[in-house]
């Protein structure tokens, strides 16, 4: 294993630990609190943020841009409106259908603008275009959500508000086995694809030249980068900059490209941003500070610095 | 001549004017016991009420001649627009429920006294050629939808009698209660209003009173997981001054109007168990409520004896008339909670609101 | 007699629309065939097209006798690989894991190398004489020492038939030649066919074995390039009448 890689897993474990025996009460090892608050908490940071960054790292590879992330490129908010969308139409369904709607809407909205992105990408618009045309996506999904709020009853909409303000908490121990199978069904097999990833990472017509089947990665790559940010939104509500950031300041650390160890450093890196953020909340439990606020505070600065180090980053 | 007579009838006129609209020496003013956001001063032909900083001038007669710049409003209002679920109970208390013709929201309103064919669903934002075309000669709102200047500028210059409630910023159910008596002066209807408040207060008193002579204090727990959060309502707001009126103790009280955050570990060290949970989610029975206790495991961290939820009349778009109503008669919703509290001693008590779930 | 590695028969390229047609040429190992013709031509069409990146219009393309349809993606790599003039914009990828991406038609799903591999990959680094910048990042490289990492990279693939386009485009005259004299003597050591597109006509014409030239008319031409040379070709698509008529 490699040696920054070890490093990174000890920080993760040191976080997973300190948020298993401190929480807003203080140091408590009760086992009440530990079992049915603390590690459910803990298992989602180190899940949701590691799929974060790894969808992050699929989306910069496949688009050969690295500025792409989940929710820059408006695979978030695309999912975001299909499940707001499913919410206020979902009235009088029973629990269980409204339950399943809630992930296949979510997997379609993310579905449906990465097709778009693509069919972009092959009419060969240029890598800042292709940013800008997400930011519009994401725009379009915020407008189409607000209209959809503004139609909607007092009661669907707070649980919608309360589902956009994302969080890492309200995955609770009855709906824990499923977000965990559900994670590793999308982030395990990206494992067997880090050859044709690093085949990817010159080119596409390179990675054809090597022997790999585009078509059929392009497909393997997007679905389970879908997969993966569908589940998030569906269990924790839009969560912003882990997936752009994380690759980046994996990079940075490691000064390796090869997805062999930097695919690994990404997943542990986005889980250790998001147990920076889940520490914010548990040192500050009075505020109302929302994870989405704090990430942007890291992250916002961490890609104007990369923009900056990359002034000739060409178009 | 002519000219010297001219300024005789002149100066005639316009001194009888200003004896009509002399703003300074009110005839009789009303100063509300518990409200403190409204005050209605009576002068010879007309009366005035100032809402904040905001004052109407309320007249029968359309020509009154005043050289002011206070917005003049016609009365008794016959076509009313308005706003907020709050206002609706004294419409119906005063039996003036004909005059609503439009509302922001029809399908908030909970109460069948209201004929919906009658009433235009007008929007949130206010849109000053739909209210134009509804003639209406009162229009009551808030702030959120009447406080933008602009906006205010184009009222006005439209001549459209809009008027300020401002019962939310009341600090007290019964403060919110007294709006009865504001909302009747539009309609010369004062006295009848002030009979009922006062039927009101005295009630809510009564209770009140025989409440605090109760030893048990049974402990009360407001709220739902929101967010990973415990959501609880502030120890000041007025849910949490009638749980203190109706004798019971709120659980995290804090001496605040605003919603309160409660990490779920601070509850889980909440080693006592809880008499009465009052949930205002959207559970009607408890097999909804057992769903979701089972969904979220993180609610068998405390002990509860009693759950109740607050929505027993809801209509078909489940909106619940404990925001309509309840807003308007504390003396029943302290009734409900007291029962609530105190089942021994209110045992004919029939709850309005809330139910047992 | 040798056999040609490649065939190319009534060949029409294009990316949606057809853009040159009627192609007809062939390449034997060994050899450097230089591809010329104005910008706009389809050189890079056609470079792509017989790198099986874009499919062909119409016409066929054999390697070895056997039409390319009927190679698996994967026999394909170890047969034909390609230098492209793409811009990598990839940072932290060291020269030596780049050179390594060319073994991964040789390796199993990990894409670990063995020790053959990495015997074939070192090999090759000395051979195109990069042995030195091995763990230097490749966006940290001049432009020189970029074109000859990724022709190692192509030829890691051990191919038959190496496909380049414009690889001496972007460098100074001192660097094309020892480009050029690299392809030389790769071509002629490891049996390997080249095919290049390229501008410099004056630094091609005595290495090339043959010319291809795709002209402006929509006439393609293959030869010799004294063959070519001689029958006025180059004058003919390279030099404006109006530049001809001008006295020196």
């Amino acid at each position: 294993m490699n040696f920054k890689n070890f490093i990174l897993s000890i920080c993760v474990l040191v976080f997973a630990c300190f948020l298993l025996a401190y929480g807003e009460t203080g140091f408590n090892l009760d086992h009440d609190l530990i079992l049915q608050l603390r590690l459910p908490k803990v298992v989602v940071c180190l899940l949701a943020g590691g799929m974060l960054a790894t969808a992050g790292l699929l989306m910069q590879i496949f688009f050969q841009n690295p500025l792409a992330g989940p929710d820059i490129l408006g695979v978030s908010s695309g999912s975001s409106l299909f499940v707001a969308f499913w919410m206020m139409a979902s009235v009088g369904f029973s629990q269980t259908i409204i339950d399943a709607g809630m992930g296949l809407m979510s997997f379609m909205g993310a579905a449906t603008v990465f097709i778009l992105l693509i069919f972009f990408v092959h009419k060969n618009v240029s890598r800042v275009t292709l940013i800008i045309i997400g930011l519009l996506i994401s725009s379009f999904a915020s407008s189409g959500i607000s209209v959809l709020v503004s139609t909607s009853q007092a009661l669907q909409l707070k649980n919608y508000l309360m589902w956009s303000m994302g969080s890492f908490r309200d995955v609770t121990n009855p709906e824990l086995p499923k977000f965990i199978i559900l994670s590793l069904i999308s982030t395990l097999p990206v494992l067997f694809f880090i050859k044709s990833l690093n085949q990817f990472l010159l080119s596409e017509n390179y990675a054809k030249s090597m022997g790999v089947n585009v078509k059929k990665m392009r497909l393997i790559f997007i679905s389970l980068a879908a997969l993966q940010i569908s589940i998030i939104t569906v269990f924790c509500g839009p969560v912003g900059f882990i997936g752009i950031i994380s690759p980046h300041l994996a990079k940075q650390f490691l000064k390796r490209s090869r997805l062999n160890i930097l695919l690994p450093a990404a997943f542990l890196i986005g889980a250790l941003l998001a147990f920076i953020a889940e520490t914010v909340l548990v040192l500050a439990p009075s505020s109302s500070i929302s994870i989405n606020a704090i990430l942007g505070m890291i992250g916002a600065p961490v890609i104007v610095l990369y923009l900056y180090r990359q002034r000739e980053w060409s178009v | 001549m002519k000219t010297v007579l001219f300024f005789f009838l002149f100066g005639l006129s316009s001194s009888l004017l200003a004896a009509e609209c002399d703003l300074k020496h009110p005839v009789k003013t009303f100063q509300p016991r518990f409200a403190k956001h409204y005050a209605i001063n009576y002068f010879k032909n007309f009366k005035t009420v100032r809402v904040g900083s905001s004052q109407y001038l309320l007249s029968s007669n359309s020509s009154i001649g005043c050289e002011t710049s206070m917005n003049k409003i016609i009365i008794p209002a016959k076509r009313v627009v308005m706003m907020s679920t709050t206002y609706l109970p004294t419409l119906e208390l005063i039996q003036r429920e004909d005059t609503l013709i439009g509302f922001q929201g029809k399908q908030y309103i909970v109460s069948s006294s209201f004929n919906h064919d009658k009433i235009r669903d007008v929007s949130f934002k206010f849109n000053p050629e739909d209210l134009l075309n509804l003639k209406a000669d009162l229009i009551m709102g808030y702030d959120s939808n009447l406080s933008n200047p602009a906006q205010v500028h184009i009222f006005k210059s439209l001549n459209l009698p809009v008027v300020m409630n401002k019962d939310f910023e009341e600090t007290s159910p019964l403060g919110r209660a007294e709006w009865i008596i504001f909302i009747a002066s539009f309609y010369d209807l004062e006295d009848k209003a002030q009979k009922i408040f006062n039927m009101i207060s005295d009630k809510y008193a009564f209770i009140k009173n025989e409440n605090s002579k109760l030893p048990k204090r049974p402990k009360v727990l407001v709220g739902e997981i929101q967010n990973g959060y415990w959501v609880t309502s502030g120890g000041k707001s007025d849910l949490g001054q009638m749980i203190a009126d109706a004798g019971g103790e709120m659980l995290f009280w804090k001496p605040s109007m605003q919603t309160q955050k409660i990490s779920l570990e601070e509850l889980s060290l909440l080693k006592i168990p809880v008499d009465v949970w009052l949930t205002h989610n959207t559970w009607t029975s408890r097999k909804q409520l057992e769903e979701a206790r089972r969904k979220d495991s993180r609610y068998s961290l405390i002990t509860i004896k009693n759950i109740f939820n607050n929505n027993s009349i809801i209509n078909k778009h489940n909106s619940n008339d404990y925001w309509e109503t309840g807003m308007q008669r504390p003396d029943l919703l302290l009734q409900d909670l007291s029962a609530l509290f105190h089942p021994d001693k209110y045992v004919s008590h029939k709850l309005h609101w809330y139910h047992k779930l | 007699m040798k056999h040609p590695i490649l065939q190319v028969d009534h060949l029409s390229i294009g990316f949606r629309n057809i853009l040159f047609s009627d192609i007809k040429a062939e390449v034997f190992p060994g050899t450097i065939t230089a591809l010329m013709g104005v910008n706009g031509a389809g050189k890079s069409c056609l470079l792509k097209t017989l790198g099986h990146l874009i499919p062909e219009k119409s016409g066929q393309i054999k390697l070895n006798g056997q039409k390319y349809s009927n190679y698996s993606l994967l026999e394909f790599s170890k047969k034909v690989s390609v230098v492209l003039t793409e811009k990598i914009q990839v940072d932290y990828l060291r020269v030596d894991e780049l050179v390594s991406l060319g073994r991964s038609p040789y390796t199993n799903w990990s894409g670990e190398l063995d020790k053959a591999d990495q015997n074939v990959v070192k090999q090759i680094m000395q051979q195109v004489g990069i042995q030195a910048l091995g763990g230097q990042f490749f966006s940290e490289l001049s432009d020189g020492q970029k074109q000859k990492v990724l022709i190692a990279r192509a030829l890691a693939q051990q191919p038959q038939l190496l496909i380049l386009d414009e690889p001496t485009t972007y460098l100074d005259i001192p660097s094309k030649i020892e480009l050029i004299k690299l392809l030389k003597k790769i071509s002629s050591e490891n049996n390997v066919a080249v095919i290049m597109s390229t501008h410099d006509l004056d630094l091609i014409k005595n290495q090339a074995d043959q010319v291809w030239l795709m002209g402006s008319d929509g006439s393609f031409n293959a030869g010799k390039p004294e063959v070519i040379e001689a029958a006025g070709i180059f004058e003919k698509h390279f030099f404006s009448p109006k530049l001809r008529s001008e006295p020196i």
